[in-house]
């Protein structure tokens, strides 16, 4: 394997939490992060939505093996240099009905886990952007946008 | 000479060549799994392999010598022979602690030198064509 997919909900503060500390993170096999709701995933990832990603994780090797729920929350474990040691034993068949219970406690609960820790996400859904009759983007996401236009007014221009 | 000097000589007789043994057998066999650990660098195992045995070394003779005053002080041949004996086996009870306790340290070195060659520890469910 000579890297690792991982499709994670950007609508989800936790998980573009969670996506932004891996990419700090030592790795013995590169990560990659695809957004889920990225319209470019059906191309990239023909037949990927019957591992339903946007119910559980799912992790996709660049040899096209898949991993969904606990199994690929424990391949993404594997991954890590800090955590490889665990995701052998959160594999083994004593822990890993607890890794699996635990896993979907939290991809289910996971929109709400975010509200409550008031993380925010990569993207809003558009019924967010839009609520109030105006779409635009996440203020964050306008903020660093202007300040890059407003330091390159040039590739503003393309954008 | 009396009895407790008898005793006392004995007891250093057996455990001091007892833990040069044992330290000596773990040097000599636990050389190659420290190589092995470290992909290959003889330097650095020998080091390594060096320093778990001088450890080795403070810690059972210390514990020899420390021992050498507990105990009953012996009257007769008998009980002299029983003192000699639970002394030694103690410190033999306590090597092979310290030298199971040395092999789980060499085998956790040479797992977590193994770590970055591990497979997944799951297999996939399911396979995509990647574009």
């Amino acid at each position: 394997m000579k890297s690792l997919t991982i499709l994670y909900d950007d609508q989800c503060g936790i998980c573009s939490r969670l996506r932004a500390w891996l990419e700090t993170q030592a790795t013995f096999v590169p990560l990659q992060f695809m957004p889920l709701h990225s319209p470019a995933l059906p191309q990239m990832f023909p037949g990927i939505r019957d591992f339903h990603p946007d119910e559980k994780l799912v992790v996709v090797a660049d040899d096209g093996n898949v991993w969904q729920g606990d199994s690929a929350w424990i391949t993404l474990l594997w991954s890590l240099e800090i955590g490889r040691e665990w995701s052998l034993k959160l594999a083994s068949p004593a822990l890993r009905p607890m890794a699996r219970i635990v896993v979907a406690a939290v991809s289910q609960n996971r929109l709400k886990l975010s509200r409550w820790l008031r993380l925010s996400a990569d993207s809003l859904p558009a019924e967010e952007i839009c609520k109030d009759g105006s779409c635009r983007l996440p203020s964050n996401k306008l903020t660093s946008s202007l300040r890059s236009n407003a330091a390159h007014p040039s590739a503003g221009a393309r954008n | 000479m009396n009895l407790i000097l008898l005793t006392h000589l004995g007891y250093l007789a057996i455990s001091i060549p007892l833990t040069l043994w044992v330290a000596k057998t773990l040097h000599r066999n636990g050389r190659v799994f420290l190589v092995d650990s470290f992909g290959g660098n003889k330097e650095l195992a020998d080091s390594v392999n060096h320093l778990l045995v001088v450890g080795f070394y403070l810690i059972n003779l210390g514990f020899v010598g420390l021992y050498i005053r507990n105990g009953v002080r012996p009257i007769d041949a008998a009980g002299a022979l029983e003192e000699t004996s639970v002394k030694v086996g103690t410190v033999m009870l306590c090597l092979g602690v310290v030298h199971l306790f040395n092999l789980y340290i060499f085998n956790k070195i040479r797992r977590r030198a193994m770590l970055p060659h591990f497979p997944p520890p799951l297999p996939p469910d399911g396979r995509i064509t990647v574009a």
